[in-house]
């Protein structure tokens, strides 16, 4: 079973497409895997497996009468159950959706099932995609697999337990301040935030409108790839989608970093915030492995994290307030104590500020664009810390602030976490790479280049790789 | 919970709130400050909001 466990997106698809992996045997042993193990992680808030099994039905005929769709055909994936798929509630992890059966699938969704994959279930997430790890909603908080007793990070929780516990190899996420980001670090996987607008939010539950972002969740950077492909494009029904050319996103990625200009955002994890030693080492590596690699290393600055943190936080939360308030207002018993504190923080946030945090946000977004000015890629810490234990309130609290996500959903640069190492205690660590606006291949290319160099990805939590 | 917290509640219309729910919106309120006193307030005149408005017309 393990070896289908981790397999990755593009291991499964030569062999489906080469009819040497049956999809209904390999989304059987992935749900017998679900039924076996997640009551320790709790990934997933509903599993679908009669949809899943008529999917894969679907798949494989379609498969054997020469229909083959694509990389994604008959392959299991998973979605953040913010993310509308019709028939089945999208709860947000809360009370106050536990009721809410979508009419129509989310055009993510769509382009999923249209892609041939085989929809296993909704995930765990943060109430709303804010307030977690919680233990007072109706369902329990997701546990990481690489230690069920610490944090999984947050929002897209149960991708990333799902992801490194191998019950999937594809997943959707999104990611308002760092919340595929924050999961892929402490999960050890693979996140793309891509570029805001890129990915459709339609269908999806809104947390802040301007910084929301879907995105691909993965164990490798080719199959983030790949699921980033299927996912990306316009969709006039979003106002936000950009109408931008999609780019082969697999077409660089074995072509290495030689000649790339790799700026360092060394200030963000030593100095504006002081990283964990053994994540600062780790970061440090991936810059001295990049440089071995050919790559140009340039140190750039941007404005202090602590603006881009203050900024975004008073746009997060004034957005979320105006779409929670009726609820705050009626029915505050209803959100678990987490969420509740954290969307009261918009309530006495006065117009004017929003206002005027959306003129500075313009500022911090043109200093960062001058920064990446004469550089290909970036590379930054994401979590400063490993995880720390899903019981420890202070640790968890201090996640909001020692974390390096939030400026790229104030600028809306593609943002790319992949793993990097492991702490002493066996938790994983983790480097965020950084490219322009639409220029996501780029980022791909670097992420590919430092996965081919490194082993990082192909180490799976000891209890579940046996 | 003081009595400043509950009317602060009841004005933005948060009149269910028990006292558990007032500290909370104490304590987020109070962290608000904090992110708002960060903020710049002397932007140049020409500094534009991140949102544009767009107008829209169905009738092609």
């Amino acid at each position: 079973m393990s070896e289908l466990a981790y397999l990755t997106i593009v291991e499964a698809a030569a062999l489906i497409r080469a009819r040497k992996l049956s999809p209904v045997e390999y989304t059987r042993a992935l749900l017998e895997r679900i039924e076996r193990y997640d009551s320790r992680f709790n990934a997933f808030i509903k599993v679908t497996p009669e949809t899943a099994l008529a999917a894969a039905k679907m798949a494989e005929g379609e498969i054997a009468a020469g229909r083959w769709r694509g990389p994604l055909h008959g392959v299991p994936f998973a979605l953040k159950d913010i993310i509308d798929v019709a028939g089945v509630a999208t709860t947000a992890h809360s009370k106050i959706l536990a009721d809410n059966i979508a009419a129509s699938d989310a055009p993510v969704t769509a382009r999923l099932l249209a892609a041939g994959g085989v929809p296993l279930g909704k995930l765990s997430t943060h109430e709303f995609a804010i307030g977690g790890p919680s233990f007072d909603l109706p369902w329990p908080p997701a546990r990481n697999p690489w230690n069920p007793a610490h944090f999984t990070g947050g929002s897209s929780s149960g991708s990333g337990a799902g992801l490194a516990a191998g019950f999937f190899p594809a997943a959707l996420g999104t990611d308002t301040g760092g919340s595929i980001r924050n999961p892929a670090s402490l999960c050890g996987i693979t996140g793309m935030k891509a570029t805001y607008g890129r990915v459709s939010r339609r269908g999806v539950a809104p947390l802040a409108f301007s910084m929301d972002h879907i995105g691909p969740m993965t164990r490798t950077v080719r199959d983030n790839a790949l699921l980033l492909q299927i996912l990306a494009g316009h969709d006039p029904g979003d106002p936000a989608s950009a109408d931008e050319p999609v780019a082969d996103y697999s077409a660089d990625l074995g072509r290495g970093v030689k000649g790339l200009r790799i700026g360092v955002i060394r200030h963000f994890y030593n100095g504006d915030v002081s990283a964990d030693p053994e994540q600062i080492a780790a970061l440090e590596a991936a810059v001295k492995l990049f440089a071995e690699l050919g790559a140009e290393i340039r140190e750039i600055r941007l404005p202090p994290l602590q603006d881009f943190s203050a900024c975004g936080q008073i746009m997060l939360a004034a957005e979320a307030y105006a779409v929670h308030a009726r609820w705050l207002k009626e029915r505050p018993q209803d959100y678990g104590a987490r969420a509740r504190e954290r969307l009261l923080a918009g309530a006495a946030i006065g117009a004017a500020d929003f206002i005027q945090a959306t003129r500075w946000r313009l500022q911090l977004r043109d200093a960062a664009a001058a920064a990446f000015r004469d550089i290909d890629v970036a590379v930054t810490a994401s979590s400063m810390d490993p995880a720390c234990r899903i019981d420890d309130a202070e640790a968890l609290l201090s996640t909001y602030w020692r974390q390096a996500r939030m400026p790229f959903n104030v600028t809306g640069q593609p943002a790319l976490v992949i793993p990097a190492g492991f702490s002493g205690s066996g938790l994983p660590l983790s480097i965020q790479l950084v490219g322009h606006p639409f220029a996501e291949a780029m980022v791909y290319r670097a992420g590919a280049a430092y996965e081919d160099a490194t082993d990082w990805t192909r180490q799976h939590p000891p209890a579940l790789a046996a | 919970m003081s009595e400043d917290w509950r009317r602060t509640a009841n004005e933005l219309g948060l009149e269910r709130l028990t006292d558990e729910h007032l500290a909370q919106l104490q304590r987020a309120t109070e962290g608000m400050r904090r992110h708002l006193q960060r903020m710049p307030r002397d932007l140049p005149l020409s500094a534009e909001p991140a949102h544009i408005f767009r107008a829209k017309d169905d009738s092609q």
